[in-house]
């Protein structure tokens, strides 16, 4: 497994944790009564710093287990990241699309704002299980 | 020049000019108002200019698409490997300005913004990705890519 396959397993792994926790205890309270008209911002932030923290560590500690091969990228990493790249992509225009209208029919800021948390987590893991069927499936 | 290299520049040209005309007319008035601006008033607003600004480009885009294929009827369509790899790169770079877009949206409502800003925010991040794209693939058509 290169360096590169690694990390993706990594990122897939903690943003699907940490955001999985988030939206079901953000949201989860919310179904079926009324959205809170601003934002829990501490909690937001909270989740984001907690995703950041743990894809570092995590990847200190993959570059150590092997440090020959660590931040290395052949052709075939760059083609396949190119490729999940694009995939994430076409799925963060549909989403941020979706966002728009939910703004423009005058929403609560609670839902557009998650709406767009949720359009960059969902184009990531996109990205990131492309990447994984690739390294495993081939270009 | 190839099919997809006509239809890029198309792409580019109605883009820009199409919103560059909504956000000189949308933002233009907030500023030229001077804070006074109704946010209230101004989302309907742009909501119906935005609307047609969809349908500007969709006319735009059918039409050249067909003048094009016309001009060139034999390559119509027909996409090799080196359109795909361009392609790429240009998805790949939009993906990443439009993300930004949407971080800087979230933030806007996070802050609780009038959703006037938080829509134009949006579409602001969406053809400024699209732009990023066609610039890209745009430059990359003239001056060669690796592989």
């Amino acid at each position: 497994m290169s360096f590169r396959e690694k990390s993706t397993w990594v990122l897939l792994a903690v943003t699907l944790v940490v955001y999985g926790w988030y939206f079901v205890t953000t949201l989860g309270g919310v179904v079926g009564a009324d959205a809170p008209a601003v934002l829990d911002n501490v909690r937001l932030f909270g989740a984001i710093v907690t995703l950041v923290v743990l894809t570092i560590i995590a990847h200190i500690v993959i570059a150590i287990l092997s440090p020959k091969d660590a931040d290395q990228s052949d052709e075939r990493d760059r083609f396949i990241e190119l490729r999940g790249d694009q995939r994430g992509a076409i799925l963060m225009g549909i989403a941020l699309f979706s966002t728009m209208g939910l703004a423009m029919a005058g929403a609560s800021v609670f839902w557009i704002a998650h709406a767009a948390l949720a359009g960059l987590v969902v184009s990531e893991v996109v990205k990131a299980v492309s990447k994984l069927i690739d390294y495993r499936g081939g270009v | 020049m190839s099919f997809y290299e006509k239809s890029n520049a198309l792409m580019l040209a109605a883009i820009t000019l199409v919103y560059g005309v909504y956000f000189a007319m949308v933002l233009g008035v907030p500023l030229l108002s001077g804070g006074g601006f109704n946010t209230e008033i101004g989302l309907p607003m742009s909501n119906g200019l935005m609307i047609v600004t969809v349908i500007a480009l969709i006319a735009i885009s059918v039409a050249g698409h067909i003048l094009i294929a016309i001009f060139n009827r034999k390559d119509a369509g027909s996409q090799d490997e080196r359109d795909k790899l361009i392609e790429m790169r240009g998805d790949q770079r939009g993906g990443f300005v439009m993300a930004f877009g949407a971080v800087c949206a979230m933030g806007l409502a996070m802050l609780a913004m009038p959703h006037f800003w938080i829509v134009n925010m949006i579409l602001g991040g969406l053809v400024l990705g699209e732009i990023v794209k066609a610039v890209s693939k745009l430059i990359d058509y003239r001056r060669g890519v690796l592989a």
